[in-house]
């Protein structure tokens, strides 16, 4: 409640009651001033009304009475008679002063009744005004909240008239509320049926027309000023007093594009999880499934609904069971578990081989409420990593094993596998080498320079492809042992191309090259050999074609000279027959049977003539030494035609000792002196002279002769079988073709040199006995 | 007997054989005289006219020649060669008589300019036949 002093003006105490003294003191100066109009004593009261009122009207009630008393006091000490006493004299001073208080009593409560209703109206005005403030600032924290509100909020007249539209709404709408305010609420919110796109009802007419909250209306959509269509969810309310009748509905919705869109992914997610391939189930930490994917089912063979609310320890062998409690302890921890391969059982007692990954389940607030775990059923990965697994070390062993050395780099040249044969060949074992470059592990050198070559690896690594075989190289192991290599790398690529490393081949040549050699050497003793044989199949050959060419010659001769003389026996055999009848001349029978005869000694003598000559062709004989001067002079000695009264032989010098036959070099010898004594002109007495020339082990003889020559061209058919150069002289052709063939046999040579009319010189060739004293020693 | 219409130059080495060739042209009694030489170098100089048969009246050029082919000095196919060298004896025509039967004798005295070639018969009769063919063939 408003007091007095809050009414009046403020002023203190003080202030007041001297204001009251004050206006006391006015009125007392203002009489003393009339004075000299009126006289001392007249209208002593006169200025002390005014003064009361005035200490009433601005001091208050206290003052008030306070300048009552003092102009009473006042009044009687001054202006009544008699002036400067206290006393009342006369009952009209008495009464005066009775009316003067009175008087001004009333004044008083006057003034004080006055200043309460004035009080009371300020504070009235007072109240109004704070109200008023109030009122105001609840509308603007409305209008603010409003406006700032997250959902869209638009509020209408019962008329359905659009009063308000907050930024939100306006935001949604495009329309601004200066715009849509008073317009019809179903100009500024067109909503359709998402699905069907027809016009939706607005909730405000169902709202006026029942009165009450209308809830959500799904798949709505509203379409903007603009023609946006945006997704939202509304409700409308009414607006009334408490109790009071309906003033207008409010509206409120939102765009649920986002709500939408993560209500999808949810969704999506849920569905991806329910048809993931993977096994994807949830537990809480009592370790009881709560939930169970399509692919679980698939894997496990259990329903979802039989399954959850289980424990998850139905899935586990009993050997395995306190792998739950670690699996838990490490969730408890925080901690997933990532791929942790195991062995799970289906509903049907099988065991597969999984991997699980397992991460913790927390609810909004980050507690742990249990875990999500994936299972991948590893059955064919198990498989397939055994296979590779002992494919592995197949490989492994088949590298260890492998004649040849090993050693594989990486991308950036640096060894990551080395074999027992390179382990061998480079003296480095597979722990020193391993990650170091390869440089220092193979060392190579070129054989013939001695320098370093370059690393085939490096090369690899430089061009990508397959490097061959450097030739020469020598490998220079760790404790200075050199071994020729052959060498050969390649590239390790991944399947994509990229180079993995480098897989170096080599192999110690060594034996290789020892091999290489006696190969060579077997190739050059068999092409040695096979030289040899081609000679010797070359010199049989020849040696055959003589004997072919020899029966040629045999059978020629059997055709042709052996023929004549048989021809001659038959025809004059015959003429005699034919003759005789008629009587022949004695003569002439006797010429036919001469003549028979002949052909016949003819015929005898070329038959032995070619049986010797195939005897000298044809049999065994054994080479000893000959002397030839003493086979000479025997053959002088028995041949009655090289005695000295029908010829001349002359030895010029010794005939040496040769390497021959003593039979065969008698007919040969025989043959050519015959020939040089019987083939001179008629009535020469032959003259022969043999002689020797010796040199390199190969002895000369020369048989010169006086005798009638032969022509140039029948030289060269001299010593053939059968050729006879002369009509006149006795033979069957084929001595010559003796000595010929007995030559040969002993690997010498004959020839010829002459002119006819001027004699012939025949030589012969033969190898040179060892030695004289050999010679004889061997001849006994 | 006819009258003479050719000269036969017979050359054989073999005296037997010039004996019955002679026995063999008598029986045949071709129209033609027969003149021996005894193997091919003297047929040779016979038809170069060398030596003892320069003089042309008592040698004069036979019209047929008939060869023995193996003979001493000068075989007969040395005596066809050199006759295909001979220009103005391309026209005399050179008969083989040869005891060889042999074929590749035969091949060669065709290949050297050989018209015919006989084996010498074992019969006189055979030999006086063949006789009459060469003269019937080459010589009329």
């Amino acid at each position: 409640m408003l007091t007095r002093k809050q009414v009046l003006a403020p002023r203190s105490a003080w202030g007041r009651y001297s204001v009251g003294s004050g206006c006391v003191v006015l009125g007392w100066l203002a009489r003393e001033a009339l004075t000299p109009a009126v006289g001392p004593t007249a209208l002593p009261f006169i200025f002390f009304f005014p003064a009361v009122a005035m200490a009433a009207w601005v001091g208050g009630l206290g003052p008030g009475i306070l300048a009552l008393v003092l102009s009473a006091v006042a009044a009687n000490w001054f202006f009544v008679a008699p002036t400067r006493d206290w006393a009342l004299h006369t009952p009209g001073d008495l009464a005066t002063m009775g009316s003067f208080a009175f008087s001004c009593s009333f004044i008083l409560s006057a003034i004080d009744a006055m200043h309460r209703a004035r009080a009371r109206i300020l504070a009235e005005v007072r109240k109004r005004e704070a109200a008023e403030l109030e009122t105001h600032q609840q509308k603007e924290l409305l209008a603010t909240t409003l406006a700032s509100i997250g959902d869209a909020v638009i509020s209408t007249d019962t008329a359905g008239h659009i009063v308000f539209l907050n930024a939100e709404a306006a935001a949604l709408t495009g329309w601004k509320n200066s715009e849509a305010e008073k317009r019809p609420l179903s100009e500024v919110f067109h909503i359709i049926n998402e699905k069907t796109r027809q016009p939706v009802e607005s909730p405000v007419e169902k709202v006026l027309q029942s009165g009450t909250v209308m809830g959500l209306a799904n798949h709505t959509l509203l379409i903007a000023k603009d023609g946006r269509e945006i997704p939202i969810d509304d409700s409308a309310a009414p607006i009334r007093q408490p109790d009071g009748p309906l003033f207008g509905v409010v509206l409120v919705f939102r765009d649920v594009t986002a709500q939408r869109k993560s209500q999808e992914i949810a969704a999506r997610l849920a569905a991806i999880v329910e048809h993931s391939g993977d096994v994807i189930l949830t537990k809480d930490l009592n370790g009881i499934i709560r939930s169970w994917n399509a692919s679980a089912e698939r894997l496990f063979g259990y329903r979802a609904e039989e399954i959850i609310g289980k424990p998850i320890t139905v899935l586990f062998p009993p050997d395995r069971l306190e792998e739950e409690n670690h699996i838990l302890g490490s969730l408890r921890r925080g901690k997933p578990v990532e791929r942790f391969q195991t062995i799970r059982v289906t509903k049907s007692g099988r065991q597969v081989p999984v991997a699980v990954s397992i991460s913790p389940l927390k609810d909004q607030e980050g507690e742990l409420i249990g875990a999500s775990k994936v299972v991948h059923d590893i059955t064919e990965l198990v498989a397939a990593r055994e296979a590779l697994t002992r494919e592995k070390e197949l490989l492994a062993t088949t590298l260890a094993s492998i004649g040849d050395a090993v050693v594989v780099t990486d991308a950036e040249g640096c060894v990551t596998f080395l074999n027992g044969e390179a382990e061998r060949l480079t003296k480095w074992t597979s722990t020193e080498a391993l990650g170091k470059p390869l440089p220092e592990i193979f060392r190579i050198i070129n054989e013939e320079t001695r320098r370093p070559v370059e690393n085939p690896v490096e090369k690899v690594l430089r061009i990508g492809g397959v490097v061959g075989l450097a030739n020469h190289t020598i490998l220079r192991a760790k404790d200075g042992t050199q071994t020729p290599i052959d060498d050969s790398a390649a590239p390790i690529r991944h399947a994509n191309g990229q180079l993995l490393g480098v897989v170096l081949v080599f192999r110690d040549f060594t034996e290789r090259r020892q091999a290489e050699k006696e190969l060579r050497e077997a190739h050059g003793q068999l092409a040695d050999r096979a030289g040899h044989l081609e000679k010797l199949v070359r010199e049989r050959t020849a040696r055959l074609q003589d004997v072919v060419n020899e029966l040629q010659h045999v059978s020629y001769a059997m055709a042709h000279d052996m023929r004549a003389p048989l021809r001659a026996m038959s025809t004059f055999a015959s003429l005699l027959a034919e003759e005789s009848p008629n009587g022949i001349a004695p003569s002439r029978a006797q010429e036919y049977t001469r003549r028979i005869i002949v052909a016949a000694k003819r015929l005898d003598k070329l038959i032995q003539d070619a049986l010797n000559y195939t005897k000298v062709a044809q049999q065994e004989i054994q080479l000893g030494p000959v002397d030839l001067s003493k086979l000479v002079r025997d053959l002088i000695d028995t041949y009655p035609n090289f005695h000295s009264d029908k010829a001349d032989i002359h030895i010029a010098n010794e005939l040496p000792v040769v390497l021959g036959n003593d039979s065969l070099l008698t007919q040969c010898f025989s043959n050519l002196i015959g020939n040089a004594v019987k083939f001179v002109a008629p009535g020469v007495k032959p003259r022969v002279r043999l002689s020797a020339e010796t040199s390199d082990g190969t002895a000369r003889i020369s048989i010169q002769d006086n005798g009638i020559g032969i022509p140039k061209g029948a030289q060269a058919r001299l010593f053939q079988m059968f050729q006879k150069l002369n009509a006149g002289y006795e033979g069957t052709g084929i001595g010559l073709a003796i000595v010929r063939k007995v030559v040969e046999r002993m690997r010498g040579k004959v020839g010829v040199e002459s002119e006819p009319e001027a004699g012939s010189t025949f030589w012969v060739e033969l190898s040179l006995a060892d030695g004289p004293k050999t010679t004889k020693w061997v001849n006994r | 007997m006819s009258a003479i219409t050719g000269l036969i130059l017979a050359a054989e080495d073999e005296e037997t054989d010039r004996f019955i060739l002679n026995l063999a042209f008598e029986r045949a009694a071709v129209p033609a005289s027969v003149v021996m030489v005894n193997d091919g170098a003297e047929c040779v100089d016979y038809l170069r006219g060398n030596g003892r048969f320069a003089d042309r009246a008592l040698h004069p050029l036979p019209t047929l020649l008939l060869l023995d082919l193996k003979m001493p000095r000068m075989h007969g196919f040395e005596v066809l060669e050199w006759l295909g060298t001979q220009p103005e004896l391309k026209d005399l025509p050179a008969v083989v008589l040869s005891s060889s039967s042999d074929e590749s004798d035969i091949q060669k005295a065709r290949r050297l300019g050989a018209r015919d070639y006989f084996v010498k018969p074992q019969s006189l009769d055979d030999l006086v036949g063949i006789l009459h063919q060469v003269y019937e063939r080459w010589m009329r």
